[in-house]
């Protein structure tokens, strides 16, 4: 009998058996308060667009469960189980320290992504997997994009900054500062560049007092 | 004991008065409308100056309360239009000064939410503002809103009102819109569905409506299609916002609140995640002065008044920047 075991935004997580193997059957449900043709599409790019992408992540180097089936058509993705917490969950119990040793981590590891073109598109703590203290798991691709754009680059880091001052405002800053500069390290000098977007995609919202130039 | 409040951000200059209670004793307004095109700053000013002792009369007249019982006088700071702001801010300085009572500046943001939370009485929500000016997936913790999500260029109700100006609707243009979809049976054409993480575009939703309007296509399947689509990305963030920060009630506010389709699709998704859902009453969804009026009054219970050296207006004065005191 599938076991629920995460009900997230978009999708139910089932732990099933596979060939004798524990895995996750990610289930992107119907949403009753979409209209049937905007839904069907959603699902399935959604499907694909995260099967591909967990893959093409892995490739890049960054930790992702593998993969073991797709099916665009019911929308689900059979997938490597990862055990662990979130590091929404972990952040508040770790030291000033080691929360600015996995910031390092996790910002190295968005560049090697945005470096094979690839951006995660939901950066938030959520989306990161802690199964022991030395490897970040990415989860949740469905909003992953193919892309050489800077401000796609931008966008995902203002995500994290924006999720990072709204659900960890005490330490925000501390863990940005770390993954900017676990970023840089991997991106090479063209990191500033993205810094800028980020500046200047958020200088585009509402009721910014300070424009940059 | 009562608070008086005062509101001219935008459109919409009201005046509206509380109880020590909180409860509304007295909202009236007038509403600019702009003969042609969208809004002008100058304008609304001119409308707000000339309206503000007839909707000041209304207010004294429906309520039978006299000046003497008013024991802070709140006015909209910010943010909104400069020119507009001003007027209430004149009005609310000199009302003040003239009364001996405190002067309470008020962040817009804030007021309709609070107002939004009083009327829905929920103690810890997840907040959907959606309105002209502005789109926030918000949430009040450790004394401020904090901004989980937000639009990154234009807001829901600026976009709906921009392409209701395009298809020569008469102001306001969301009820319209709202109409004429209702009339669609069913035809639905795809535009542009712009997510990132919990945050939304409209812009690129906008141009691609006009478009479809140039090219002929009705306009009952424009307005449809165009509701499906953006209220369909607001529905998206919010859940994705509600399974990230396990909160248990949402509440939803601002002008675009008093959408009926909106409302459902929001009730849906709280559902979805086990939440229990409440909009602000459709009556108090748009700005007014009673939203304003009760803020003042949860300043004054926290004595955090306004000096008049502070007392200038702050025509972007973001949500995210201000002291919540009764936010534990």
């Amino acid at each position: 009998m599938p076991k629920l075991i995460a009900k997230g935004a978009e999708a139910s997580l089932f732990l099933e058996d596979w060939y004798g193997y524990p895995v996750v059957r990610k289930h992107r449900i119907q949403k009753p308060y979409r209209i049937p043709q905007l839904d069907l599409k959603i699902r399935g790019e959604r499907t694909i667009r995260e099967a591909r992408s967990l893959s093409s992540a892995r490739r890049a180097g960054v930790a992702t469960p593998i993969i073991f089936h797709v099916n665009p058509d019911t929308a689900t993705i059979h997938m490597e189980f990862i055990s662990g917490p979130r590091v929404k969950e972990q952040l508040p119990t770790l030291s000033e320290k080691d929360r600015r040793r996995l910031f390092k981590k996790i910002g190295k590891a968005v560049a090697r992504l945005h470096k094979h073109q690839l951006t995660h598109g939901d950066l938030t703590t959520s989306n990161l997997l802690l199964p022991s203290q030395d490897i970040v798991y990415f989860i949740d691709f469905g909003l992953a994009t193919m892309t050489q754009n800077t401000e796609d680059f931008g966008t995902d880091l203002h995500l994290l900054r924006q999720a990072l001052r709204s659900t960890h405002y005490s330490h925000w800053e501390t863990c940005y500062t770390a993954f900017e500069q676990g970023y840089k390290s991997s991106y090479g000098k063209d990191a500033s560049a993205v810094f800028r977007k980020v500046r200047a995609i958020e200088s585009r919202g509402r009721y910014i007092s300070e424009r940059i130039r | 004991m009562i608070v008086l409040g005062i509101e001219s951000t935008a459109h919409t200059l009201g005046i509206g008065v509380v109880n020590e209670e909180g409860r509304i004793l007295a909202d009236c307004k007038s509403v600019y409308v702009p003969e042609v095109g969208g809004i002008h700053p100058r304008e609304a000013a001119e409308h707000h100056q000339k309206q503000l002792h007839v909707v000041l009369q209304d207010v004294f007249s429906e309520t039978g309360v006299s000046l003497t019982e008013v024991k802070g006088i709140a006015y909209a700071q910010g943010p909104g239009l400069p020119p507009a702001l001003r007027i209430g801010a004149v009005m609310a300085r000199t009302l003040a000064k003239s009364l001996g009572v405190p002067l309470l500046g008020v962040n817009h943001c804030v007021a309709h939410i609070e107002q939004a939370r009083y009327f829905c009485k929920a103690e810890k929500p997840l907040v959907v503002y959606l309105s002209g000016g502005n789109t926030q997936i918000t949430m009040l913790e450790a004394r401020r809103y904090r901004i989980f999500g937000e639009t990154l260029d234009i807001a829901l109700g600026n976009m709906l009102d921009v392409f209701a100006r395009a298809a020569n609707l008469t102001h306001p243009g969301g009820p319209k819109i709202e109409q004429l979809a209702k009339q669609a049976k069913g035809e639905y054409q795809e535009l542009p569905y712009t997510v990132k993480g919990m945050d939304l575009a409209f812009s690129g939703l906008l141009t691609a409506a006009k478009r479809l309007l140039t090219n002929g296509s009705p306009l009952e399947t424009i307005c449809y299609s165009l509701q499906e689509t953006s209220f369909a990305m607001v529905a998206e963030v919010v859940e994705r916002a509600l399974a990230h920060t396990g909160r248990e009630e949402v509440i939803v506010t601002g002008g675009v609140a008093a959408n009926a389709r909106l409302r459902e699709m929001l009730a849906l998704v709280a559902e979805e995640q086990s939440a229990k859902f409440a909009s602000v009453p459709p009556k108090y969804a748009g700005d007014n002065g009673s939203m304003i009026a009760y803020n003042g009054l949860l300043m004054l219970h926290a004595k955090t008044t306004t000096p008049l050296s502070k007392s200038k207006v702050r025509p972007k004065w973001r949500l995210d920047q201000i002291d919540i005191p009764w936010g534990e």
